[in-house]
């Protein structure tokens, strides 16, 4: 009987983060198992060998296209989409203010909630899934200086809020 | 340096994403020196590992237990496939290594149009606080006409892209943007729907079968806008114009889905034209490994392997061109090459076919020289088989052999190219095997060590004694192939490596295995073949045996192999490892001769026109022959090297196609022309360590033998020679064809020990039996 043991340690280093991720995208997390399952499924089709040294980037890259494709053969665009990545606006100062309420209570996941969805991706993916920003660009697409853009607005962004508007027992 | 606290600079170098090391000093000193930007820099990182810990906290979602089971059992099965490994997954996993390498070539040092048109979306972008759109899936339609044609900037300077690694791609920007669609085709084609290059239908039918891995490394290209199709979104995707479509198959006994290109649909996606060459380029090595036909675009279409143009040498008269000057050439790789187009099916390309390496490949019965010279030198004259006016004239040369057991200790490093690319099996597990071969015959005297390159460089064994054969095949062993291929840097440990363990009075040599896609780093071919040269010159030789199919860089690893007085053979499979590294080992490693050139002067008397049959890459000035400086062939122990020149007695040579000169009278011809001497040859050659050239003279009488009564060695180089002319389509031909060259070759065939003759003769049969 051939061997399933090399899988293991890559379901228990990645299956949390890429359900993780994938949520993010489908905003349904019984989906979003669907798509990691599926991301695992196709590793398993093609063998882990040449893909090794970028395991990550690959299973990164995989679970955001059959995530996307959810989303559009669902027609559940409410969620972010490749088209949506780039195009969704920065909150208005209303819409700010409100939910600055909210992060004193749900704190720093919340101030991230309110960036647009194109900087929220690649901070999951520059934090979450610890990619370097040349792999994040390699997933995403976007240029590798885009990249950084969007990771620095993000932050600052974050930064300020956190600073301005300090959540209880968040503040160091 | 910008002090701008705004600038992303800060965020990159905070989250250790400056790799640039003397960028990275920089901004340190700014640091040092700024406290606020110190200030700024730590309050990122805080924020960052706030994020972070927010983000990997909290209840860890996972598969249900029952989709984990799912993927374990999948695991298990799918043994079938990189335990067994059919072909064609070897082939899709080549094609995906070759995307990853491409992206990341893109990524990094890819000349980019877009450049500015980025940098100027930046700059707004930086303005309005919104960035860029990334990709845009909807409002595809195509440019009005009233749209302003869209105009790449071609000009963009490649250095100055390649200085700012890691330049920015473009990111397909929204349509409005996108200047790099192109316009659809004038009113009158009925392909107004789809990009303007869209491939032709036939070539179509041609294309690979691509795997879902490969489309889903298509699909997150820079350049690629998916068609939003409401019937097709689902089980179709897109490239480079190309509808394809899921279809389900059997492969060994197991269903898989795979993505075939449906043959001429028409698709509503858009490519980045200039993406439309690579894809098919990229996918060429998946036709080459599914045995498929290399289509043949005009511009060299799908074939990405390169080789340099050639000239045939031309007839020149013995009057005015009395001297022929050329550097001996010991490399045998477009042989192998040839055998490996023939033994797939297919015809060579004429320029991959390089005579005088033909005819090298095969030991010759010339006896070692006995009186202490490096060589010893043998002629042999008779009709030329294909044109029985001319004469056919054989000299060879056989370097001095050493006796068993004396080789001299050998300082060797391996640099393996470890790259993506070398993924398939003909390739870096093939390079395994073979140094498994050459490390039997180590002994303790001889140092081992490999130097692997992809992204990076490292030394992965470091100099090892031939006789711990463990630790070294170890090593071996434990070679994988990712990445993507830096040559340049590779060569340079390579070569530091060996230098520190410098033989004196032993073999000191780099052997580059790669299939010589140098795809990413300091690749300028001057400063690389200088740095080659300047190697050679202290002693470390370089060698290169070239593997693999598909983008195998002929024209590379010969130049490299030239300039580093070290010889380049192509490694087609096991056996070719076996007599390259094993059998002839010592003409591998060992060098007794060096800047060896032939000078040949023909007696006008006795030959009216003469022609050099190929190193047509190897010829050199007449000057040059007792200029010490400059550089020529190798010759190894043992090792034979055969050149053969066709002669045009005077009376056959046809009326010269110039009037007679008008102010000269014809040269005089010295009384020496006058005795049957019919050519004198020239040899120049070197110690491996000396600096003087010594010459060495032989003449050779006008008395040419009937082919028919010729040796059986003559016959055999003859045939060779004569399947390198049909098979380079020779205008030089005569009578040459296929069934000549197998008639001759069995005739000549003799003893054969070793079964290369018999190869030989199989291969030609084979390309008998497909057509000339």
């Amino acid at each position: 009987m051939p061997d399933a043991s090399w899988i293991s340690p890559i379901l228990d280093e990645y299956e949390g983060p890429l359900v993780r991720y994938a949520s993010h995208i489908t905003r349904d997390p019984e989906r979003a198992r669907e798509v990691v399952q599926d991301t695992f499924l196709q590793l398993c089709r093609r063998g882990p060998g040449p893909i090794r040294d970028h395991l990550g980037q690959w299973l990164y890259t995989v679970c955001r296209n059959r995530a996307l494709d959810v989303l559009r053969k669902e027609r559940r665009m409410t969620g972010i989409s490749a088209a949506r990545l780039g195009a969704r606006p920065h909150p208005g100062p209303e819409i700010s203010a409100a939910l600055e309420l909210q992060e004193r209570l749900a704190g720093i996941l919340k101030i991230l909630d309110t960036l647009p969805a194109n900087q929220q991706e690649v901070l999951r993916l520059k934090f979450q899934g610890d990619l370097s920003y040349q792999e994040i660009s390699r997933v995403t697409g976007l240029s590798v200086s885009n990249v950084g853009f969007l990771i620095h607005a993000g932050l600052k962004t974050i930064r300020e809020r956190v600073r301005t508007e300090p959540a209880p027992g968040r503040a160091k | 340096m910008n002090r701008d606290l705004n600038d992303p600079i800060w965020t990159a170098y905070a989250l250790g994403e400056v790799t640039d090391e003397k960028e990275r000093a920089e901004l340190e000193a700014i640091v040092g020196a700024s406290p606020e930007i110190a200030a700024l820099v730590a309050e990122i990182r805080e924020t960052a590992d706030l994020l972070a810990r927010e983000l990997m906290t909290g209840p860890e979602p996972g598969l249900a237990p029952a989709q984990r089971a799912a993927v374990q059992t999948r695991a298990a099965s799918g043994k079938t496939w990189f335990g067994v490994r059919p072909a064609w997954a070897l082939a899709a996993a080549a094609a995906v290594i070759l995307f990853v390498s491409f992206l990341a070539q893109r990524q990094l040092f890819r000349p980019d149009p877009g450049r500015e048109r980025m940098a100027a979306v930046l700059h707004q972008t930086a303005e309005s606080a919104v960035p860029p759109p990334a990709m845009e899936e909807k409002s595809l339609a195509p440019a009005g006409p009233s749209a302003p044609q869209p105009e790449r900037a071609e000009s963009a300077p490649p250095e100055a892209d390649a200085a700012a690694a890691p330049g920015p791609v473009p990111a397909l920007p929204s349509p409005v943007q996108e200047t790099s669609v192109p316009q659809p085709p004038p009113s009158g084609n009925e392909r107004t729907e789809g990009p303007q290059n869209l491939l032709l239908e036939e070539s179509l039918a041609q294309l690979p079968l691509a795997s879902n891995d490969v489309m889903d490394l298509i699909n997150i290209m820079g350049g690629v806008v998916k068609a939003e199709d409401p019937i097709f979104s689902d089980n179709t995707q897109t490239f480079a114009g190309v509808a394809a479509g899921n279809i389900n198959i059997q492969r060994d006994g197991v269903t898989v889905s795979e993505v075939r290109h449906k043959s001429g649909t028409v698709s509503r996606s858009r490519v980045d034209p200039e993406l439309v060459g690579e894809f098919k380029r990229l996918l060429a090595p998946v036709d080459a490994e599914m045995g498929r036909g290399v289509v043949r675009g005009p511009g060299g279409g799908f074939n990405t392997e390169a080789y340099a143009a050639r000239t045939e040498n031309p007839f020149l008269d013995a009057l005015e061109n009395p001297l022929s000057t050329f550097s001996i050439d010991v490399d045998t790789a477009s042989y192998s090459n040839v055998r490996r187009f023939l033994e797939s099916g297919r015809r060579p390309p004429a320029d991959a076919v390089r005579i005088e390496e033909l005819v090298n490949y095969f030991d010759y019965a010339y006896a070692p020289p006995t009186d202490g010279k490096p060589f010893a030198v043998h002629f042999e004259l008779a009709e030329a088989p294909w044109q029985p006016e001319h004469r056919l004239l054989r000299i060879g040369l056989k370097g001095r052999e050493i006796e068993a057991g004396k080789r001299p200790a050998s300082n060797l490093v391996f640099l393996i190219d470890v790259s993506g690319s070398m993924a398939p099996r003909n390739k870096l597990p093939l390079v395994k095997e073979a140094l498994g071969l050459l490390v039997d015959r180590m002994t303790e005297s001889d140092r081992v060590a490999i130097v692997v390159y992809a992204g990076n460089t490292r030394v992965w064994l470091p100099p090892t004694g031939g006789d711990r054969k463990e630790r070294i095949r170890e090593a071996i062993g434990e070679l994988r192939s990712g990445g993507s291929t830096a040559g340049a840097s590779g060569i340079r440990l390579a070569y530091r490596t060996a230098e520190e363990n410098f033989i004196r009075g032993g073999v000191n040599r780099v052997i580059l295995a790669t299939d010589g896609d140098f795809n990413v780093g300091v690749t300028s071919h001057g400063e690389l073949t200088r740095l080659i040269e300047e190697k050679a010159d202290t002693g470390v030789y370089l060698s290169a045996l070239g593997f693999g199919m598909g983008n195998y860089k002929d024209s590379t690893l010969e130049l490299l192999a030239d300039r580093g007085r070290g010889n380049y053979a192509y490694i087609d499979g096991l056996g070719e490892a076996k007599k390259v590294l094993v059998e002839q080992m010592d003409a591998t490693l060992v060098a007794i001769a060096r800047d060896v050139k032939i000078q040949v002067e023909f007696n006008p008397r006795h030959v009216g026109a003469y022609r050099l049959i190929g190193y047509e890459n190897r010829l050199m000035a007449k000057e040059d022959f007792n200029d010490d400086a400059k550089r020529a062939g190798v010759i190894g122990a043992g090792h034979a090297v055969t050149a053969l020149y066709e002669l045009v007695p005077p009376e056959a040579a046809g009326k010269p196609g110039v009037d007679p000169l008008k102010y000269r009278k014809p040269a005089p011809v010295s009384a020496a022309a006058a005795g049957d001497e019919l050519v004198t040859v020239k040899i120049r050659s070197k110690e491996p360590e000396g600096d003087r050239s010594v010459l060495y003279e032989y003449t050779v009488k006008n008395a040419p033998g009937k082919f028919a009564r010729a040796s059986g060695d003559f016959k055999f180089a003859a045939a060779v020679a004569a399947f390198g002319l049909v098979l380079g389509d020779s205008a030089h031909r005569g009578s040459a064809d296929l069934e000549r060259a197998l008639e001759w070759a069995k005739e000549g065939k003799g003893a054969d020990p070793n079964g290369y003759r018999g190869e030989f003769i199989r291969l030609v049969h084979r390309a008998i039996s497909f057509g000339k």
